[in-house]
């Protein structure tokens, strides 16, 4: 007879049965001395009473131990198993040869893995390949480990472990053995093997089979914006390594709902190259990368995704009698366009010319040197566009003053003009000194700061700064340069000097195109992040709360919510999400493989029902008499706790009195 | 509402007087003014006062010559002459130290406190009298002797060896025996405070070979108020004060039966001293001492009547 827990936690609580001991060495009643001259009258005979209380109070203290370990026995559920003779004389191998079997070293590496496999001769075996189709035979004499996993062919499907597993669980019937489990653990399943199928001293062994991420040929995939156009276009970089390959040729293809673009890599062993696809193809486009002598499958697919391309529009509007200041604005915007990342959209207008309705969406406005032209209608306009939103670019014009109150009214700049002064070129040339370095738009020039002092000031607008506003630039003066003002969503960049060469030798420094750069990029980053991102395969995603995340598999999405935190893990083909609880799938369609799901399902259901047979058939006694019994033993404690512990002398005397 | 007359002897009041002659003073003075009426009359040589005549009064006391005089009958009254000798046995075994705070923890009169007060007082008491005194102290051995006299200087004496008492040793001894029986030779009274916790019936044989020897004699049987009520609780080892034998018990437990044994033995003591013709006076520390000069004097009126 074996006796089995099916709670052993509670065993950690044996420990208590220390308390009776420790309160019965506190409470005893120590005898205390007393000098008695009547000490004939106290009759021998009644001594022998005082010995059984101590007989009494030791039995209640053995008896209180005896009803803690009663009780965490009851709720560590003990069971008693009667052993048979060939417990001991089963074993079960299960070999994975899913998908991952495609590697070309796993098969090897299984045949490696062969001798931690332990089955002795007496033992009866039966060996199981775990693939869409399960295959299992018992062994004879006929089959040993050796010639089974020659009979081995790795499958296209995913893992059967949950008819592994039954089959296993039928041939153990119920008897103590070991369970072997070769597979490379890559998926999930067979590593969340339900043991309530088996005996709980059934010795599970894992062996794994190791495919570390660099035998992968695909290394990563990654969606960018391309660099050939200014349209919408898709840059796929696929870095891709020939590990253990013997061809050294492989196609590249991008799928969309069409094959898009395929190109040829040859790579030879140990070789790593980037392949890139510049696609013309909309934003969020799900896209399909297929290597076909990938390590794993010859038809394995990775799934991205286009990211977001916005195009910023710029609306520039430079002062018609001072072409030169509209000039080296528009000059910088095309080469930064040209040169960076993001596309911009550069529409030159006049104040003559100005209908801002003609606009639907502007993200930038950049008045240079005219804002005393534009007419209240006009600036009422652009105020409106900049409290929506549009950020906002001014340089100071000859007439800044002019329309000074407006700008004032909305709280476009911070500074009010007092007056203009500056020294001349040839005299007192002044520089940029202090650099709000740490800011996000002068970040960049963090190792060339130095260059700002090479700018001479010939002459500026003094302006003075108010508690909203944001210096990021001074002259040496400590006047502002360059003041960032925020007004609801929208962020106003006020220069104290204008473009023109007068003023200044900024726009012909190497500094002023990062600069302007920056300006546009970073703030049109931190107020248009991209909701949609691009993923590759295996990569995770934290979902934040309640956010909607659209996953592609293959050309189908799902659509996964959370309501808290949960972690998801994007997975290859063949596998199925990490699912938990507190996450939610409303998918278009079915899981790729919905039948994984359904059959966890039932596995649940069937260990429900294998634990209700496994108490009917053992000999334990039902739980419903324990816990009755539990609950008349702490009844019994309790009434005899107080009885005996809070009042001892009176209960003591009454026991004398029935005595 | 009724006040007790005997308030001011109380025994544990008395005991936080440290001068002895004064609290004896003052103990009998008290008690002799409380019960004057009472005190002993008769024919003797010493007048004393004159009193009203009452019906019942021998006429041969009336004076005659007073009343011719004032028209009023008064009675002569005289002080009795006796020659009497009182002797006090003091048991001072290591039992009677029972009660102290060293043995008990508690702030109670030890017997030996109790009997100390209670003999001092009697000694003035018999002093007053007119009777001679003497007294006896034992332990383990004769601790002090003082023949019968009643002279001022042998009562202080007697006092001081009283109050200089202390409890020890296993009390009564065939040597102790045998020099008391032979220190008393004239008849007289013989008055024993002791607990009579020593060996069976050893109190009542030297009380009873007294008696054979004419002198009237009275046990004091002095317990402590524990020892009566037997109030312990808990666990405990009791050990004997004089043979150091111990008994580890719970107080709960057998005090039905103490307390039937104890009473079994006060009543075969006093059974034992009523058929040898000895007073008992059981008594405990309790027990305020005018109980014990009422109890003298019932027996010394009981002699000479």
């Amino acid at each position: 007879m074996n006796i089995i827990f099916s709670n052993p936690a509670f065993l950690y609580f044996i420990p208590l049965i220390t308390v009776p001991f420790i309160l019965h060495l506190i409470s005893r009643d120590l005898p205390s001395k007393l000098f008695f001259p009547a000490i004939r009258f106290i009759k021998v005979g009644k001594i022998p009473v005082n010995e059984k209380r101590k007989l009494r109070d030791i039995l209640l203290m053995l008896a209180r131990v005896l009803i803690i370990l009663a009780i965490i026995l009851i709720c560590s559920d003990p069971s008693f198993k009667k052993e048979t003779a060939n417990i001991n004389k089963r074993a079960v191998v299960i070999f994975d040869t899913s998908i991952a079997a495609f590697h070309k070293s796993y098969m090897n590496k299984i045949n490696e893995k062969l001798s931690e496999i332990e089955i002795n001769q007496n033992q009866s075996v039966l060996f199981i390949e775990s693939s869409n189709h399960i295959k299992s035979d018992k062994t004879n004499a006929d089959i040993n480990l050796n010639s089974f996993y020659n009979t081995l062919q790795p499958s296209q499907e995913s893992p059967n472990h949950y008819d592994a597993f039954v089959k296993a669980s039928e041939f153990l019937n119920d008897q103590k053995g070991t369970i072997y489990i070769v597979s490379n653990f890559d998926i999930h399943g067979f590593e969340q093997i339900n043991k309530q199928l088996f005996h709980p001293e059934t010795k599970i062994t894992f062996i794994e089979i190791p495919l570390s991420a660099q035998n992968k040929t695909l290394v990563s995939a990654l969606a960018t914006t391309s660099q050939k156009n200014k349209n919408n276009s898709t840059r796929i970089s696929i870095k891709i390594n020939n590990n253990n390959h013997s061809e050294e040729k492989t196609t590249v293809k991008i799928f969309s709902t069409k094959l898009l673009d395929e190109k040829e890599v040859s790579l030879k062993i140990g070789e790593t190259d980037v392949v890139i696809f510049d696609l013309e193809i909309e934003a969020g486009t799900p896209l399909m990368v297929t290597i076909p002598n990938d390590d794993f499958s010859p038809d394995n697919n990775y799934f991205l995704r286009s990211p977001n391309l916005a195009t910023i529009d710029i609306l520039l509007i430079s002062d018609p009698n001072s072409p030169i200041e509209s000039l080296f604005f528009s000059e910088a915007l095309n080469v930064s366009s040209q040169n960076q990342s993001q596309n911009m959209n550069i529409m030159n207008e006049t104040p003559k010319k100005l209908f801002l309705s003609n606009y639907e969406s502007l993200d930038f406005i950049i008045i240079s040197g005219c804002a005393y032209q534009l007419n209240d209608r006009q600036l009422t306009n652009i105020f409106k566009r900049y409290k929506a939103g549009a950020h906002l670019i001014l340089t100071p014009g000859k007439l800044f003053r002019k329309n000074l109150s407006k700008l004032n009214e909305y709280g476009l700049i911070a500074q009010t003009p007092i007056k203009k002064i500056g020294g001349e070129y040839d005299i007192t040339p002044y520089f940029i000194t202090n650099i709000k370095i740490d800011s996000s738009w002068l970040k960049i020039f963090k190792k060339t700061s130095n260059d700002f002092l090479s700018i001479p000031i010939k002459q500026y607008i003094k302006l003075r700064s108010s508690q909203s506003s944001e210096v990021l630039l001074e002259v040496e003066n400590h006047d502002p340069f360059l003041v960032i003002n925020r007004q609801n969503s929208g962020i106003s960049f006020l220069f104290s000097i204008n473009l023109i060469p007068a003023w200044s030798d900024l726009p012909i420094t190497p500094i002023f195109l990062p600069l302007l750069h920056q300006i546009i990029t970073v703030t049109y980053s931190d107020t248009h992040k991209s909701q949609i991102k691009a993923m590759t395969p295996g990569s995770s995603y934290k979902l934040v709360e309640n956010e909607e995340l659209l996953v592609y598999q293959g050309l189908e999405s799902s659509k996964i919510t959370s309501s808290k935190d949960p972690f998801i893990k994007l997975t290859t083909p063949g596998c199925y999400y990490n699912l938990s609880s507190t996450l939610n799938v409303n998918s278009s369609r079915d899981h790729s493989n919905p039948d994984i799901l359904s059959k966890f399902e039932f596995i649940s259901q069937v260990k429900h029902n294998k634990i209700k047979k496994t108490i009917q058939n053992s000999d334990s006694i039902d739980n419903k008499m324990w816990a009755n019994l539990c609950y008349l033993l702490l009844l019994l404690f309790a009434i005899e706790t107080i009885l005996h512990g809070l009042k001892p002398k009176l209960n003591m005397h009454t026991n004398l009195e029935e005595n | 509402m009724t006040t007790d007359p005997y308030e001011h002897l109380d025994p544990s009041v008395l005991n936080a007087m440290d001068d002895v002659e004064l609290m004896v003073k003052s103990v009998v003075n008290g008690y002799l003014s409380g019960i004057h009426k009472s005190l002993y009359q008769g024919s003797g040589l010493e007048f004393i006062q004159y009193r009203n005549y009452t019906q019942g009064d021998d006429l041969k006391f009336i004076d005659w010559k007073a009343a011719a005089r004032t028209d009023k009958i008064y009675t002569k009254v005289f002080q009795e002459e006796t020659n009497m000798d009182c002797h006090i046995l003091l048991d001072c075994s290591a039992s009677m130290e029972y009660g102290s705070k060293s043995n008990t923890n508690e702030n109670t009169i030890s017997k030996l406190q109790y009997m100390k007060i209670a003999a001092s007082c009697l000694t003035y008491f018999i002093y007053k009298q007119g009777d001679k005194i003497g007294c006896t102290g034992f332990s383990d051995d004769i601790d002090h002797h003082i023949d019968a006299s009643n002279k001022k200087e042998h009562l202080e004496n007697i006092l001081a060896n009283i109050s200089n008492s202390t409890a020890k040793g296993k009390g009564l001894s065939d040597k102790i025996e045998d020099f008391i029986a032979s220190s008393l030779h004239n008849r007289g009274i013989v008055i024993m405070f002791s607990d009579c916790l020593h060996e069976e019936n050893r109190v009542i044989d030297l009380l009873k070979l007294l008696s054979h020897s004419n002198y009237e004699c009275i046990l004091i049987n002095l317990f402590h108020q524990d020892e009566v009520d037997f109030p312990f609780a808990g666990s405990k080892v009791f050990i004997d004060s004089e043979t150091e034998d111990f008994i580890v018990t719970s107080p709960e437990l057998i005090k039905e039966d103490y307390l039937k044994e104890f009473k079994t033995f006060q009543e075969n003591i006093r059974s034992q001293c009523i058929q040898h013709k000895i007073e008992p006076l059981t008594i405990s520390t309790k027990l305020n001492l005018g109980e014990v000069f009422n109890q003298y004097i019932r027996f010394r009126n009981g002699i000479y009547k």
